[in-house]
This record gives structure tokens, C-alpha cells and sequence, in this order.
């Protein structure tokens, strides 16, 4: 087996982060649309990932180890915010924090 | 030496974790004590900016140089403004706890490394620590359901454009080949033709920036947020970050990317005509005045994304003193909204400040003369930094832009005067509560600022000129 | 074909042996124990939640508080995987930015420490 073509890489890369950008878009429950977020965020590592595989440079493996880090600061905070909302409406359903318009 | 560079962040940074150490060590409660100590630290700060040597530094991530000390200047100064408001309002809504001066900080020491960024990591980075101490500030006020509200929806959208700016930054490091925004600069400027991948990570910053600086068509988070969060935060929400945001606009855009300025001209020169219109024209139906603030800030974007727009020295300096501008009228609007008690409870309607004129005039005429300057009447401030970005704009021959901005101006007026008008002309219903001291010496403090700033137009311009020549070198 | 099966034959040898050892073990105390069966002992093991319940319920914060706290320590473990391997090369600088990093994260743990985030009951 050889090496894979960082351009496919970078193909697959855009295909994950299309298919998480749509999942936030359209999912209604909050973990799922959390999940999508990680898999946008986890699609762009890749990306980094295969950047530097192309330019022969460490900076994409360690801007993959910095978001990967910053994916779960994220998640952590993400979780936090769900489970306080979760307390005052028990429901995941977003459509229905939406108390604020106008 | 890396670290003389960064000494502000490193400061900032231990008194940071120290507070937080200090704090929850304490047996009583320790919010007041922090809440100080964090404003020292924010003073100590300040100074420690001002002493920053120039340089490039940590191998060309970090640099220092007048723009980042001007920004640095702007973040410190439109955080310990929310702080001071934030330390009676949070007493007096029960939700006095000491993380919000440390998280409040943290999220300053994120726009000063954003400030100083030189490498899109960088950027990132401090934008990430920046937003997500925000996304807590936001549902900072536990058993208020807007408030948790406000932080779900501004961490949703927020991470999303922070996943769009990561893999624009991942495209423009698989095109370019770097980071670094002297290595994209050179590597710009040295090919004819620019790959279209590269465009489009481009694209894609722009738009995870132009999220964070809510214009539009990314403000749709905006005026929910602003009106869920409490008011402290919003007022930071609507200073600080926003303008440390723009400032990586600017460097962004300047920097590295200045030489493919044709291809994303077009680009800001939209997004600041939509927002200076869409600002405008969904502000007038609005009754709450936190609401109202939040529109009025979509706006105020668009009038400084036409100083970017132009492109120039004279544009960028331009934005900058607009930046300024903008945060002081901002922090005094908003001081005056904090202090909008009656009975004990906030109140955040429109009608509510009927006849403010005659129960509390000092309180009043602050805020008139922070209206009167956000329409941009002379010689307040407002009108300095619009005139600014206009007369750049036409230089650089963008005459539509100007209209735009001019026609977006009367409109804005309209709501400004109306509530001049209900403060002064509509009969008083009842007193607010008496305002802490310190709030009232928030709204006293920035309405001499912006009315007084023609005083203060010569040392800021300079300093915006400095700022804006580094951007260009 | 068959090189390469043979490199599976270690594979296969474990396959039998983890076969063998758990029948072993299943088929044992079928024959020798006794057999004592009530429902709380045949009810499946769900962190204290129903298996084949609805899953829209009260989630207990405290599962979030300890997948949180894993989730940060493990990536602080994964930073220290690199600067483990490459710490002959970076030296003293090195160890001091890993000690500045780990320090930061131990005011974390002092918080969360102090706060009762480690406190089961």
C-alpha cells in the first residue's frame, strides 16, 4: 500500500466538513448538531494534516494536535451550556430554545 | 527576547490563573477582591503594553508593533469598562460570582494574542479563547432563561464560524504552503496567478471574521445574544471582541492578503453597504433598547468596513479611529442601560427611559450626547470617525459606498432622536433606581469622552496613523 | 495465498485460546455453581439507566463532569507524548514550557478541585 495523494486527502477532507456543515444546518437536536460541529472541526485537521503532508511541513500536524485540543475546550463548553439549558426545558430540541426574536 | 514581547499576555495571563486560584481558595465571598485585582491587573497591563518593545517573536508567531499596541490599548480598555459595570449590576441580579472578572479576563488576554497575531495559528488560537470564555460570560445569569439561551445560540454559531474560519486557514495552508503572514505575503505577491483554492480559503476567513464582527449577512446571532446576555457582557460582547475581531480583519486583510485586494474588495464593500442598511432599517421597529443596540452595532460595522474597503493608509486609519470611537460611545450607552433599575429589577424597554430628562438629567444628557454621537452629529465623536471613513472611501473612489452611508445615517437618525425624544419630551412614568457610583461614573466618564473628543482627536490620530502604517509597510 | 495466511496463524492461535478460556470459564460455573437467578441480578448494566428505556431523561451532571475532565486530561497527555520523544532536543527551554503548560492546567484541577467537581456523592 502506498502513500495516499494529499490532494485526495484534501478532496475527503471537504467532503467531511460538507457533510458536518449541513448536519449543524440541519439537525434540530443540539448533540447532534455538537457532533457536527466536532466532525467540521475533525474534517479541517484532516485538511492541515494533508497541507503539510504536501509541503513537506511539521505545522500541519502540530495545527492538528492545537484544533483537536481546541475541539474539546469547545465540546466541553458546548456540553455545559446544553445541559444548563437542559435544566430550566428538559428537551434537546433546538427549535425550541428560541424564545428570542424579533 | 520572545518573552519582553509578550510580558502584557504573560502577565495577564498569571494574574489571571492566580485570581482564579485566590478565589476559589476564599471562604467569604471573593467577587469584589477579584473584581479589583482584575482591574489592576488590567491597569498593570495597560502599562505593560505601552513598554512593549517592537519585534517579531516565538518564531514569527507573535509580534509587536504599533497596530497591535493600539488594538491592545482599545481591548484593555473596553474590558475594564464592562468590568466596572459589571461588578454593582451582578451584586444587585444575584449572579455575583468571581469567575466572571477572571473569565472577563481571559477572554481579554484572547484579543490581545489576537492583536498580536503574526501566523493564522495565532489567530485561531486567540480567537478561540476570546470566544469561548464569551460563550460562558453570555449564560452567565443561570436562572434567567434568555440568558442561557443567549449563550447556546452564540456558541452554536460561533463555534460554526470558528469551524469556517479553521478550514479557510486549512485550505490557504494547503495553497500556500505557510502560515506565516510574511511567507503568504511573499507568496502572493511572487505568483501572477492566484490558485482558486487559496481564494477560497480567503473566502472562507473573511466570512468566519465577518461572523465575529456581526455584519451581515453573519449577524443573525447578533440581536438575540445581545439582548439575552447580561449587560455587562454585551457591553464587553459589543467592544472588546468585536474590535480585536476587526483587527484581525485588518492585519488579514492588509497583510498578507493585501495584494489580492481586487479579488476581495468587491467582497467588503458589500458586506459594509448591507450592514450599514440592514442596521439601519431593522432598528426602527424596536422597542427593546438592548435590541436596538444590537442592530445599531451591525451598523456601526459597516461604517467601519469602509475604511477597509478603501483599502488605503487613510481608510485604515480611518477604521481605527472609528474603532475607538465606537467603543466609548458604546461603553456609555451601555452604562446607561445597566442603569436602568426600577424596583429592584432591570427594565430594557425604550418606553421605560419616558422622561428620564427630568428624574435623573446627568444620566440623560450622557445619553443624549451618546445618540447625538452615534448619528454622527459635530463635534462629538461620531462624527470624526464617520467623516473619516467617508472622505477615505472617496478618495479611494468609492462613491456609492459614501451614499450608502450617508442615506444609512439619516435613516439611523431616526431611531437615535426617537429616543432623545421619549427621554425628554415623553411624560416620566416613575424614577430608576439610584445608579451605583460606579456606573454613573462609567456614563459621566465616556460622555466626556465623546463629547469632549475633539481634545482628544489629535493623539488618537496619530496613534491610528502609526497603527494603520504598519499595516501597510 | 498461503505466505500470507501463514502470517495470520498467531492470530488464529489466540483466536482458540480466547475461545477456549472463556468457554472454559462460562461452561465451569454452569456445572459447578449454584444457580440463584433474580431480576436485579439479570437486569442489564446501564450506569444505572434502563436499558431499553426512553432516552429522553433527567441526565445526571455528573457524567458530564467526568467525561469533561477526562476528555482535558487526555489531551493534555497528548501533548505530553511529543515533548516526551523530543525533549533531548529541546532542553531545558522545553521542560520549562511543559511545566508552564502542565501548571496551568493544575490551577484547572485546583479549581475544579475546590468547586466538588470530584466528588462522586
Amino acid at each position: 500500500m502506498g502513500a495516499v495523494a494529499p490532494a485526495n486527502a484534501i478532496l475527503l477532507a471537504a467532503i467531511l466538513f460538507g457533510l458536518g456543515l449541513a448536519g449543524v444546518l440541519i439537525r434540530r437536536n443540539l448533540i447532534f448538531m455538537l457532533m457536527s460541529i466536532e466532525v467540521m472541526l475533525n474534517a479541517t485537521g484532516l485538511a492541515f494534516v494533508a497541507g503539510g503532508a504536501r509541503w513537506g511541513q511539521a505545522d500541519g500536524q502540530v495545527m492538528f494536535l492545537l484544533v483537536l485540543t481546541l475541539a474539546a475546550a469547545e465540546i466541553s463548553v458546548g456540553l455545559a451550556l446544553i445541559l444548563l439549558l437542559q435544566t430550566r426545558r428538559p428537551t434537546l430540541d433546538s427549535d425550541v430554545g428560541n424564545r428570542l426574536k424579533g | 527576547m520572545n518573552w519582553t514581547l509578550a510580558l502584557p499576555e504573560i502577565v495577564l495571563s498569571v494574574s489571571g490563573l492566580a485570581i482564579l486560584v485566590f478565589g476559589v481558595l476564599q471562604r467569604r465571598d471573593p467577587t469584589q477582591v477579584c473584581s479589583l485585582l482584575t482591574l489592576a491587573a488590567f491597569v498593570l497591563t495597560g502599562v505593560l503594553v505601552l513598554l512593549a518593545p517592537d519585534g517579531i517573536g516565538y518564531n514569527s508567531v507573535f509580534v509587536g508593533d504599533d497596530f497591535a499596541r493600539y488594538m491592545k490599548i482599545l481591548s484593555l480598555a473596553g474590558a475594564a469598562l464592562s468590568l466596572i459595570l459589571s461588578m454593582d449590576y451582578n451584586r444587585r441580579e444575584g449572579i455575583g460570582r468571581f469567575e466572571f472578572p477572571v473569565l472577563l479576563l481571559f477572554s481579554t488576554v484572547g484579543t490581545m494574542v489576537m492583536a498580536s497575531s503574526e501566523n493564522l495559528m495565532t489567530l485561531y488560537i486567540g480567537l478561540e479563547l476570546q470566544s469561548l470564555a464569551i460563550y460562558i460570560l453570555c449564560a452567565f445569569d443561570r436562572d434567567r432563561l434568555g440568558s442561557a439561551e443567549a449563550g447556546l445560540k452564540y456558541f452554536v454559531l460561533g463555534s460554526l464560524a470558528s469551524g469556517l474560519l479553521l478550514y479557510g486557514v486549512s485550505l490557504v495552508f494547503g495553497f500556500a504552503g505557510t502560515m506565516e503572514y510574511r511567507g503568504l505575503q511573499a507568496a502572493l505577491s511572487a505568483s501572477a496567478e492566484i490558485p482558486t483554492g487559496l481564494v477560497i480559503g480567503i473566502v472562507f476567513i473573511i466570512v468566519g471574521l465577518a461572523f465575529k464582527v456581526s455584519a451581515v449577512p453573519f449577524h443573525m446571532w447578533t440581536p438575540d445574544v445581545y439582548q439575552g446576555a447580561p449587560p455587562p457582557v454585551t457591553s464587553f460582547m459589543a467592544g472588546a471582541p468585536k474590535i480585536a475581531a476587526f483587527a484581525l480583519l485588518l492585519r488579514v486583510m492588509a497583510g498578507p492578503f493585501g495584494t489580492a485586494s481586487h479579488q476581495w474588495q468587491l467582497l467588503i464593500e458589500l458586506i459594509s453597504m448591507a450592514s450599514m442598511l440592514f442596521g439601519a432599517l431593522a432598528a426602527i421597529p424596536q422597542t427593546s433598547i438592548k435590541r436596538l443596540m444590537a442592530y445599531s452595532s451591525i451598523g456601526h460595522m459597516g461604517y467601519a468596513l469602509m475604511g477597509l474597503a478603501a483599502a488605503t493608509p487613510a481608510g485604515m486609519r480611518g477604521t481605527l479611529i472609528y474603532l475607538a470611537v465606537y467603543l466609548f460611545m458604546n461603553a456609555g450607552t451601555f452604562a446607561v442601560i445597566v442603569a436602568m433599575r426600577r424596583r429592584g429589577r432591570p427594565v430594557e424597554r425604550i418606553a421605560d427611559l419616558a422622561g428620564l430628562g427630568r428624574t435623573d438629567p446627568g444620566l440623560a444628557l450622557a445619553m443624549a450626547i451618546f445618540m447625538f454621537s452615534m448619528i454622527g452629529v459635530p463635534p462629538l465623536s461620531g462624527f470624526f470617525g464617520k467623516l473619516l471613513v467617508f472622505s477615505a472611501a472617496l478618495q479611494a473612489g468609492l462613491p456609492v459606498l459614501v451614499v450608502v452611508g450617508i442615506v444609512s445615517s439619516v435613516i439611523g437618525a431616526y431611531y437615535y432622536l426617537r429616543v432623545v425624544k421619549v427621554m425628554y419630551f415623553d411624560v416620566a412614568t416613575a424614577a430608576f433606581d439610584r445608579p451605583a457610583a460606579s456606573v454613573s461614573l462609567v456614563s459621566a466618564g465616556m460622555g466626556l469622552v465623546t463629547g469632549l473628543f475633539i481634545l482628544l482627536l489629535g493623539p488618537v490620530s496619530s496613534a491610528a496613523q502609526a497603527a494603520a502604517a504598519v499595516l501597510f509597510r | 495465498m498461503h505466505v500470507v495466511l501463514a502470517d495470520y496463524f498467531p492470530v488464529l492461535v489466540f483466536v482458540v485460546i480466547a475461545f477456549g478460556i472463556a468457554g472454559a470459564m462460562l461452561g465451569g460455573s454452569l456445572l459447578a455453581g449454584q444457580q440463584k437467578p433474580y431480576a436485579e441480578k439479570l437486569s442489564a448494566y446501564e450506569c444505572g439507566f434502563d436499558a431499553f428505556d426512553d432516552a429522553r431523561r433527567r441526565f445526571d451532571v455528573r457524567f458530564y463532569l467526568v467525561s469533561i475532565l477526562f476528555i482535558i486530561f487526555d489531551l493534555e497527555v497528548a501533548f505530553l507524548f511529543p515533548w516526551a520523544v523530543a525533549l533531548g532536543r529541546i532542553g531545558l527551554f522545553g521542560f520549562l514550557s511543559m511545566l508552564a503548560f502542565l501548571g496551568v492546567l493544575t490551577v484547572g484541577f485546583i479549581y475544579e478541585w475546590r468547586k466538588g467537581a470530584l466528588d462522586w456523592e
